[in-house]
């Protein structure tokens, strides 16, 4: 009944400030779009410059190779390697293909011919993924020549003379896209950033005004003070979890594979902890200012850098990739990503569980214990 | 109602409230004068049950407060020294969740809140946001939220610190409308005006209790001394001088007059005048806050 008093009382400041509210709530589900479209790990488009020394019928069918797909544009064709330096040097190109003269005359007669690349290795990541590209490109050309002209020597058919062929089939995230790799990342990384911002500072807020000294002595207790207030956060974080799902599934096509029922569990349970640490920050200051530097930094820059958001933990340095696991978000990280992408089950991720509900029962004991010390 | 005995609070080395004692019938207002940082707070927080006494004994409205502090806050009510209003939420909203707290709802509340904001004049601002109040009607609002349960014990830390005089004179009357229907009032103040208001009275200082009585009872701890008040003086040159008269206790500045305290009953007009050929001097009847520094120069062995 009590607790019921301070919530309606969280509500309408919530109501009051509804701007604070439009944030709580659309800020994860606006992030997810700007970073989905923005932070984008996928390589399209890259603008490709070409000198064809040889204008053969057989350079400009290797150059067709690159062309089809939307992986590179055609967007100059200098005369001469050096302007094509320039151009990359410019800028109008970020990657270049150099087709010497004779190349269609050294293939008919079945030699080895050197093509040169030219890559813009500034963005070190596009590069990688450009090069790869390019490579895979020049292979399939190669492996089709070979293939034709050992048909032409009459060699067996099938199997075309290749003694193995990769196929790739990619798991639960088929096409590689960032997005959906992001989505189940930007739920865990979200949640920890606000629902430890917002309590710690919709608590101090009431230190800071000196009402929380009216409510120590009002027959309030602490915890009905404390759960109360965390109680509307806790409904909003969810609030935007959900939304950012949605958004995830309806711009992005990331739809849960697994059970909704167990991620909202599970979600449920990082919140109980990740809140408790906002209540435990609140506990240790006396500004709002001081609140919210606290809290984010401890959530924003160890949930991104370390949690396997972007940067895979598994090529961290070793001492690191043991701070990352004091980081909650690496467990919700791992956990949301195997229940949406993977549709896995509880059994595939119990370690993770465990984690994060020993990361719950002890931000709960610490923040009650110090509350209780504090409001006596 | 309210009975401290022996309460002492150290903080570390500090001790912000040294064994201090007193009583306090119901229905009576009661006084705590100091000056800022003297450990009245300290107190205040000790008897509400929100900050323990390392030593000591609290009794407030029949109940041990380090017993049952829960059963204490029932049954007080509070006002902080500090402005502790919601102020994104609006004079109706503040009443009601703080009377909701003491377990207040429906019918009864709403009978509360309409009685308590016609009392204090607040009607017509229900829907005003708190921040948007003047100082006066801040400060009827704290009160309000204070009382709306009807408290038995009713604790008011500075109540009327920057408030302006009328609205001081209009909040006193409601304190005494209060104590009438049988509240029993523990108020803090470090302004003399307003301790002549109280019933009765303790002065405190570095964490003690330096007198405890009415304000005319105490006004006789100066019995044996005469106070006297120069007009006119100009600067602590005037101290310095006065304070070189044989039997002068005290001189300090009460606002832009001087305050003089000598020991012994005869007129001693004449020998100030002497000293003070620019000012008007006069015999007056010593005020509480003569008899506060007094009492506080005995206490630091000055006098």
């Amino acid at each position: 009944m009590n607790l019921w008093v301070v919530v309606s009382k969280e509500i309408l400041h919530l109501r009051r400030d509804r701007r604070a509210l439009l944030i709580l709530a659309g800020f994860p589900a606006i992030v997810l779009i700007l970073y989905g479209y923005a932070l984008n790990f996928d390589v399209h488009h890259v603008p490709l410059g070409v000198v064809d020394l040889d204008r053969t019928r057989a350079s400009r069918d290797y150059l067709a190779a690159f062309l089809h797909g939307e992986y590179f544009d055609l967007v100059a064709t200098p005369p001469s390697r050096r302007e094509l330096a320039d151009m990359l040097h410019a800028g109008t190109v970020r990657a270049g293909l150099v087709i010497p003269s004779g190349f269609g005359r050294a293939l008919d007669r079945g030699e080895m011919v050197a093509v040169q690349a030219l890559m813009d290795g500034s963005n070190a990541n596009t590069a990688q993924t450009a090069l790869g590209y390019l490579n895979a490109f020049s292979l399939a050309f190669a492996m089709d020549m070979a293939r034709d002209r050992l048909r032409a020597f009459g060699a067996a058919t099938s199997g075309a003379g290749i003694p193995a062929d990769l196929r790739v089939l990619v798991y639960y995230n088929p096409t590689l896209e960032t997005a959906r790799f992001l989505v189940p990342g930007l739920i865990g990384i979200i949640l920890t950033i606000m629902a430890v911002v917002s309590t710690a500072l919709s608590l101090v807020r009431e230190k800071e005004r000196g009402t929380l000294d009216m409510l120590r002595v009002s027959p309030l207790r602490a915890s009905e003070v404390v759960i109360g207030k965390t109680l509307p956060y806790l409904a909003i974080s969810l609030f935007a979890s959900s939304l950012v799902l949605a958004v995830g599934y309806g711009l992005f096509g990331v739809e849960v594979r697994g059970s909704l029922a167990l991620l909202f569990a599970m979600l449920l349970l990082f919140l109980f902890g990740a809140l408790a640490m906002g209540v435990l920050i609140s506990s240790m200051t006396d500004s709002a200012q001081v609140a919210f530097t606290v809290s984010a930094t401890l959530t924003m820059l160890p949930s991104f850098i370390l949690s396997g958001f972007v940067f895979p933990l598994e090529s961290m340095p070793a001492a690191i990739r043991l701070v990352s696991y004091l980081i909650p978000a690496r467990y919700i990280l791992a956990i949301l990503r195997a229940i949406i992408l993977k549709g896995e089950g509880l059994s595939a991720f119990w370690m993770e569980f465990l984690c994060l509900v020993g990361f719950a029962v002890l931000m709960v004991s610490l923040a009650s214990l110090k509350v209780r010390r504090q409001m006596r | 109602m309210i009975l401290a005995d022996n309460l002492s609070k150290r903080f570390g080395d500090f001790v912000a409230v040294d064994r201090v004692s007193f009583e306090v019938r119901t229905g009576e207002v009661f006084g705590f004068l100091g000056p800022n940082g003297a450990g009245k707070t300290t107190t205040i927080r000790m008897l509400c049950g929100i900050l323990r006494p390392t030593s000591g004994r609290a009794v407030v409205a029949g109940t041990d407060v380090a017993r049952d502090p829960e059963r204490v806050k029932a049954r007080i009510g509070y006002m902080s020294q500090r402005f502790t209003l919601y102020p994104d939420l609006t004079v109706s909203e503040n009443i009601a969740f703080y009377g909701r707290v003491y377990g207040l709802h429906g019918v009864r509340l709403r009978d509360r809140t309409d009685r308590i904001l016609g009392t204090l004049d607040l009607g017509s601002l229900r829907a005003r946001l708190a921040r948007d109040l003047a100082g006066g009607h801040r400060q009827r609002l704290a009160l309000a939220c204070a009382v709306l349960h009807e408290p038995p014990v009713l604790f008011l830390d500075e109540p009327t610190s920057g408030v302006d005089p009328a609205a001081r004179r209009t909040f006193w009357d409601l304190i005494y409308s209060l104590a009438e229907r049988g509240t029993t009032i523990l108020v803090t103040t470090h302004s003399m005006d307003e301790a002549e208001y109280c019933e009765r009275l303790a002065f405190i200082g570095s964490g003690r209790i330096l007198a405890c009585g009415t304000p005319s009872e105490l006004k006789q701890t100066l019995t044996g001394f005469t106070t006297y008040r120069v007009q006119g003086a100009a600067g602590d040159r005037a101290i310095r001088m006065l304070r070189e008269e044989p039997g002068v206790v005290s001189a300090t500045w009460s606002g832009t007059d001087l305050h003089v305290v000598i020991r012994g009953h005869e007129d001693r007009v004449p020998d100030l005048q002497a000293r003070m050929p620019g000012g008007t001097v006069q015999r007056i009847p010593p005020t509480l806050e003569d008899v506060f520094i007094h009492l506080a120069g005995q206490a630091s062995g000055r006098a």
